[in-house]
Parts: structure tokens; sequence; C-alpha cells
């Protein structure tokens, strides 16, 4: 029992981080590495970007990324760089050139000509409204009159 | 004995096909001849084919839970060391059984619709009754012909091929029962617009007669795509919870669409204002719920949840989408002359015109949704090219969009209808914009510096801080009218208003939500570390220490775990344990997170590759608030469930009648 709980407490000591112990810390292109990582798609998965998935042609592209990054491209070389090797299909954002540029007009487009037209429509619909109060509004005042003669 | 058991199942959905048949002609003829005995009849049919459903999907959950596997469903989605829960939500698991649950819900929710309205609404009842018996007859066709989940196979395998593993999750017992609750909810609100249309009644009678089921499917589809994030986040292991995948997509649509509706509605109910518009929304959500269970069963869209793969399927999905979508938007085109509305939008500082910039923006999220997951199919069809529209594209298009409406949510509920003063309206914003500014500038203090992320937590403290201020106001008039006790009055205007304080919880908790999208999407710590025993990380002020990689087996599947103690300030505190799995049967893969949930966020554990000495690597996360959005879920589902208890005019109006009965006469429809 003795030896179980001095067992225990050098494996807790062990578990525990001694002060001096330096934390491990990962490389610092890591932050781009995912960065970069969460706008290319694994080309051979079912729309997951390279970061999550578990494909090994996704791993590979990691460790080509983290390698480009070591010697110091650029985000667009390198973006550029797997573009070449696997077309547009790689790029989870579509490029604005070709057969994207339908993606990335039509919401603009739709949100302008909506708002437009309700705002062109809530306009006339005001007007209209306010003309016909103003109808009723003056003829309340013969109608008083006209009472006011009726009640003489 | 169970063979015949699961053909006994089969005879009663293909006796449920010619039963919706004979409820499709009955009701139309009942309208044409005005026979009430033919509408009786096919009431009697919808409410039979509640039953026979009901009996075929028991038979085959039955089947499951003895392990036949003669049942060639049953064998590809099920294997004897499955566990019993999972064997009953096997039934779900993939495309054949699926469409059955769809099914029985649309049976169950036809037979009660047609059960509580019967009497209120006996003009529309056989349009109603045709076309939800139509839609039944739809399902129960493809079912029978093409997706037939009762067939068996002789001989029977000694053993089944097992549950994809990703399905093996609580997850699973909830997300796609409730999703599809929701899915199949919009069904009555567009029974009752067909009906309506065909009748060229467009008032606001089915308008206030569907509010409630509206209502209803919403919440479920909230809670649905939810359950979904949820299930995500613990199950799949990317360290978030929505991904802009393609089927995520799919319910998403029908969400935006459906909100758009559940506003819009008000302005009729209220107003008799957007008549066209509200037919338009119902048949246009009512489409998208069933392009979401296409989508995602027909296998066009390959991605993490299509299991199914069938041409000859997808054909008919694509004949029985297009005749509804002829059907419903034809219908409107006809009677677009008989929809005009009789009032009037009175000023641009109205609830109107609010109503309508929430439908402006949401039906541009949804159309930017819709060619964002269908577009890379048409040019892929069209022109061999392949494109990816994936999260960096709706993160930069559609999250903007969003974050307008959750403005908009703030401001809205406070204006009243027809008309407010400019000066009005700026002392009512006053008290929310400080909110807004302080979060703000809280968020410089703390370094915040990109545009689209200060917009955001403007937004949304915006928002939060208008609805908070909105119920107050409403608390503290009582309490000032009526002397009553806080707790009194905020009991009192809860129970009283529940429409509108259900719908002011709601957007509470929408708030809620978006405050926790906006942390843990903009806010995430990661790191990626290898590890040996003995080793730490550090993450969000947390030391994690490596003790040990050991052996984690169960009854179906052999894993690993990764044993990690976590302290804070050189107190320990607990212990996370991910894991990694290999399923036996199907021999796949997965990963089980390790999670520790606490108000400020969560700590997020991932178990990678294992190194020679023993070591690991670690892909830890630090998600900001996560659990701020389940939170938000309650919330919207306790302010829904407010605004469902709420008295409907209908039967106001029926204890209205019997206090003093009126004059006889027209029936108020």
């Amino acid at each position: 029992m003795k030896r179980f709980a001095a067992a225990l407490a050098f494996s807790l000591a062990m578990a525990t981080p001694a002060a001096t112990a330096p934390f491990q810390t990962e490389s610092p292109v890591e932050t781009q590495v995912r960065e970069i990582g969460a706008k290319l798609r694994c080309p051979v998965c079912q729309s997951e970007n390279i970061l999550d998935s578990q494909s090994g042609t996704a791993r590979e592209m990691i460790v080509m990324l983290r390698e480009q990054l070591a010697q110091g491209r650029t985000e667009a070389e390198i973006v550029e760089y797997f573009r070449s090797r696997y077309g547009d299909y790689v790029l989870l954002s579509p490029p604005v050139a070709g057969f994207g540029g339908i993606i990335w007009t039509v919401p603009a487009v739709l949100l302008l000509l909506a708002g437009g037209a309700c705002l062109l429509l809530v306009r006339r619909s005001a007007d209209k409204a306010s003309r016909t109060n103003e109808e009723a509004n003056t003829l309340e005042p013969l109608n008083e009159q006209r009472l006011r003669r009726l009640e003489l | 004995m169970v063979e015949s058991l699961i053909k006994l199942g089969q005879l009663a959905t293909s006796l449920a096909l010619v039963l919706s048949v004979v409820a499709v002609a009955g009701a139309t003829l009942a309208s044409l001849r005005s026979s009430p005995a033919w509408l009786r009849t096919a009431r009697n049919a919808l409410f039979a084919n509640l039953a026979l459903v009901a009996f075929g999907c028991a038979t085959l959950v039955w089947s499951f839970a003895t392990l036949d596997f003669s049942v060639a469903y049953v064998a590809q989605n099920s294997n004897s060391q499955l566990p019993m829960i999972y064997r009953l939500t096997a039934m779900w698991g993939a495309h054949e059984g699926s469409l059955m649950l769809w099914l029985f819900y649309l049976v169950l929710l036809s037979a009660i619709a047609v059960k509580v309205h019967w009497k209120d609404h006996p003009l529309s009842m056989p349009w109603i009754i045709a076309t939800l018996a139509a839609i039944q007859f739809g399902f129960l066709a493809f079912i029978v012909f093409l997706s037939n989940p009762f067939l068996t196979m002789t001989p029977a395998l000694p053993d089944g091929q097992d549950l994809n593993p990703l399905l093996q999750d609580p997850g699973l017992v909830f997300h796609p029962p409730v999703l599809y609750l929701g899915y199949v909810g919009f069904a009555v609100p567009f029974a009752f617009a067909i009906a309506s249309l065909i009748r060229t009644h467009s008032g606001a009678e089915w308008v206030r007669a569907v509010r409630r089921w509206t209502l209803f499917a919403w919440t479920m589809l909230t809670s649905g795509i939810l359950m979904g994030g949820f299930w995500a986040y613990y199950e799949l292991g990317w360290g978030g919870y929505w991904a802009w995948d393609p089927v995520e997509n799919a319910s998403l649509m029908p969400w935006l669409t459906g909100t758009a509706l559940l506003h819009s509605m008000m302005a009729q109910n209220k107003r008799g204002l957007f008549r066209t518009w509200n037919v338009f929304l119902v048949v246009t959500t009512f489409l998208l719920t069933l392009i979401g269970t296409f989508l995602v069963r027909s296998g066009v869209l390959t991605s993490v949840h299509a299991f199914a793969v069938d041409p000859g399927r997808g054909a008919y999905m694509l004949g029985f989408l297009t005749v509804t979508m002829v059907f419903g938007y034809g219908l409107i085109l006809f009677r677009s002359d008989r929809l005009l509305s009789d009032a009037l939008v009175e000023s641009p500082y109205s609830r109107e015109s609010a109503i309508l910039a929430n439908n402006v923006l949401l039906l541009v999220a949804a159309a930017t949704v819709f060619l964002g997951t269908l577009y890379p199919l048409f040019v892929e069809a069209v022109s061999g090219e392949r494109l990816s529209v994936g999260a960096p594209y709706f993160n930069k298009v559609v999250v903007p969009l969003m974050l307008a409406v959750v403005f908009l949510l703030g401001i809205g509920p406070s204006i009243p209808w027809r008309k407010v003063e400019a000066r009005r309206l700026s002392t009512m914003l006053r008290k929310p914009l400080v909110g807004g500014v302080l979060a703000v500038g809280v968020a410089l203090i703390a370094g915040v510096r990109d545009l689209l992320t200060l917009s955001a937590i403007a937004a949304v403290a915006f928002a939060f801080s208008a609805t908070l201020a909105d119920i107050g106001t409403g608390i503290y008039a009582r309490r000032r009218v009526t002397g009553e006790s806080w707790l009194r009055a905020a009991r009192n205007v809860l129970s009283l208003g529940r429409q509108r304080f259900g719908g002011l919880i709601v957007h509470l908790g929408i708030a809620l939500i978006g405050a926790g999208m906006i942390a843990s999407g903009l806010f995430q710590t990661a790191v990626t570390v290898s590890l040996k025993p003995g080793d730490s990380f550090e993450l969000a002020g947390n030391v994690i220490t490596l003790r040990e990689v050991s052996d984690a087996s169960g009854s179906n599947y052999q894993g690993r775990a990764a044993i990690l103690s976590v302290s804070r300030d050189g107190k320990p505190l607990y212990e996370m344990q991910p894991e990694k799995r290999f399923y036996t049967v199907r021999s796949m893969a997965t990963t089980e997170i390790a999670i520790r949930s606490s108000f400020s966020g969560d700590l997020y554990m991932i178990i990678g590759e294992e190194t020679q000495q023993g070591g690991v690597t670690i892909r830890g996360y630090w998600n900001p608030l996560v659990s701020w959005i389940w939170a938000g879920w309650v919330v919207v589902a306790c302010g829904a469930l407010l605004s469902l208890s709420g008295t409907s005019r209908r039967r106001v109006e029926r204890a209205a009648a019997v206090a003093a009965p009126p004059a006889r006469g027209v029936p108020a429809e």
C-alpha cells in the first residue's frame, strides 16, 4: 500500500508540470497554416477544408503548406501554387474571374434590386396613404358645417 | 413470423398509397359537388393512413430491435454488437428509413390538422385534405416503388454491416427527427395557402389558422438545426459547429424563408398587407423543405451526410419537386389579380417597412445560400469545370446580411404599426444604442480592430439591449399602473401578452446565439502540439499535461485515449480524455473529442497521431462562449412555447360567441 502511494505520488509529480519545465509550443507558422488551410478544399473529400480532413491528400497538402511557409513564401504564392496543381476547385472562396463571378455579383444585385423596389413601393404607398388621409381631412370640416346647418 | 410481420408493414404502406389517392379524389369531388359524404370519406382515408403508416414504421423498428437481418435495410444499418438505443434510432439512419420517418410525420400532422380545423374551416377543408393527401401520395409512391425499406433478402446475412459510426451518438437520436418535424410542419401552412388560393379567399383567415403551425415548424426547424450543430461540435471534431456544408445549407434555406414568413404573416394578420408575398413565401418555404430533404437524400451533394447515391431516385425527386413548384407558383400567378392588398404601408417609419426590410435581407440571404450550394453543381453540369463554394465565401456574404437582420431585430418590435414620428423613434433607440456603443468600446479596449467583428458586436449588443428594454418597459408600465410587485408584474405581463413577449424572448435567445457565434467564430484559439507523457502546453490560461496514452476499447470498436490533466495557476482542475476509435465492422475510424464547457468558453481536445516514444499529437481549441449558443436555444424554445401557448383568436372569438350569440348569417370563414 505504501509502495502504491509512493508510486502514485511519483507519477503525480511527473504529471504536474514543474515550474522549470518548458511548455511545448507550436511553431510560429502554425497560425498561418490554420489561416491558409481553412481556405483550401481537400480535393478528394466531401466539402471539407484540408485542416478538418482526415484524408492522406489533405495531410500531404498541410505538410507542403508548412514547408512553403518555412521557405518564406507569401499566402498569395502558396494559394496560387495549390491552384495550379488542383485547379479552382481547391479554393473554398471561388475566384471572381470566370464562373465564380456570378456567385459574387448576384447577391449584391439582388439586394440592390429588392431593396430599391421595396423603397419605391413604400414611398408610393405612403404618398397614396397620406393623400387619402388629406382628402379625408379636407372633407371633415364640410361635414361639420353641414351637420351644424342641419341642427339649425 | 417475423418475416411475415415486415411483409405486413409493406402491405400497410401500399394500402396507404391507395388511400392517399382515394383522399385526393374524394376531397376534390367533395368540393366540386359540395358533398359532405365524400369529404368524410377523404378525411377518414387520412386518419386510416396514420394508422397504416404508423404500423409500417413499427414493423421496421421491431425488425431493428430484434435484429432481423433478413430485412435488407436492417442488415445494412445495424449489427448484433450495436447497443439497443442505436438499433432503434438506426431506423432513420439511412435513406429509406429517414423517408419513412418523413412520411410518418406527414400523416401524423395531416391527421392532426384535419381533426383540429375540421369545424373552423369547412369550405377550405376539401382543398386542405386534397393537398396534404397529394403530398402523401408523392412520398408513398416514392417509398413503395423506389425506396422500399421493407425489402427482404434470402438467404439472410449472418450479421449486419453496422450503423455508420458517425451516427452512433446521442445526437442522432434527436437531430434528424426534430429537423424533419420542422420540415414537415410547413406542409400544413402550405396546404392552407393552396386551399385559400384555389378558393380565392386570400384574406387573413388562413394566416390566422396557420400562425401556430408556422411557429411550431419554425421552432422545430431551429431546434433541429442547432442540434445538428451541437452534434457536429461533439462528434465530428473540427472545433466548430457550422461548416457551411451543403447539407447544412439545405436546412438553413427553409429556415431563412420560414423566418421571413413568420414575420410577414403578422403584417397580413394585423394590417391585411403582403398577401401575394405571404403565399409566395409559404410555397417557397415548403419547396425548400422538399429540396432540403431531396438534396440530402438523393446524394447529389457529396458530403458527410449524403449516405445514398442512386440516380433513378434523383429523377423522381426532381419530377416531384417540379410538379409541386409548377402547381404552387402557377396557382399564385393564376390568382395574382385577386391577391392585391386593400391596405397600404403608410410610412417608411413603421413596423410594416421594418418587416419588409427583414424579408428582403432574409430572402437575399436564402438566395445566396441557394446559389452557393447549387451553382457548383450547375457549373459542373454545363461546363465540366469544378468549382467550390465554401465557408470563406458564405462568411463574407451571408454573415453581413444576417448582422443587418439582427440589428433590425432590435428595432422592429418597438416600432408601432402604421407610423412613428422620427423623433419618437430616436428616443426609443437611445438606450439600446448606448448598449451597442458600450460593447464596441469594450471590444476596442480589448484590442479588436476588425470592422466586421466590431459591427457584429455592435449589432448583437444593440439587439440584446433593445429587446431587454422592450420587455423591461412592459413590466415597468404594468407595475406603475397596477402597483404590483416586480415579480408579479413580470408574470402578468408575460402571461397576458404571450404572443408579443414570446416573440421578444425568442429575439433575446437569437441575440444570445449571435453572441456565442461571434465569440466562438472570431476569437477561437487553437494549438497543435506533439507531446510525450509528462509534457505540457498552455491554452487560454490553462496548463494541459499529457499523463499517458492508453487503451480504450468498447463492444464494437477498438480505441486509444490520451489522458490529459488540466490545471490553472498551479491548481489541478480536472482530466480530459480525447479518444480515437476504430469501428471494426465498418472498418471506419472516428475521433471522440473531449470537451469541458464553462460559461466563458469550452476547452476542446482532439487526439491526433501517436509518435514512437509513447507520445501523441494533440490539437486543442479554446472556443469562447460556445455554451451561449446552446443556452440561447433554450431561451428561443421557451419564447416560442410561450407564444404558442397564447389563447388563439379563434378560441377568443368562440368564447365571445358563446357569451353573445351572433345573428344567424354567413359562416365566419
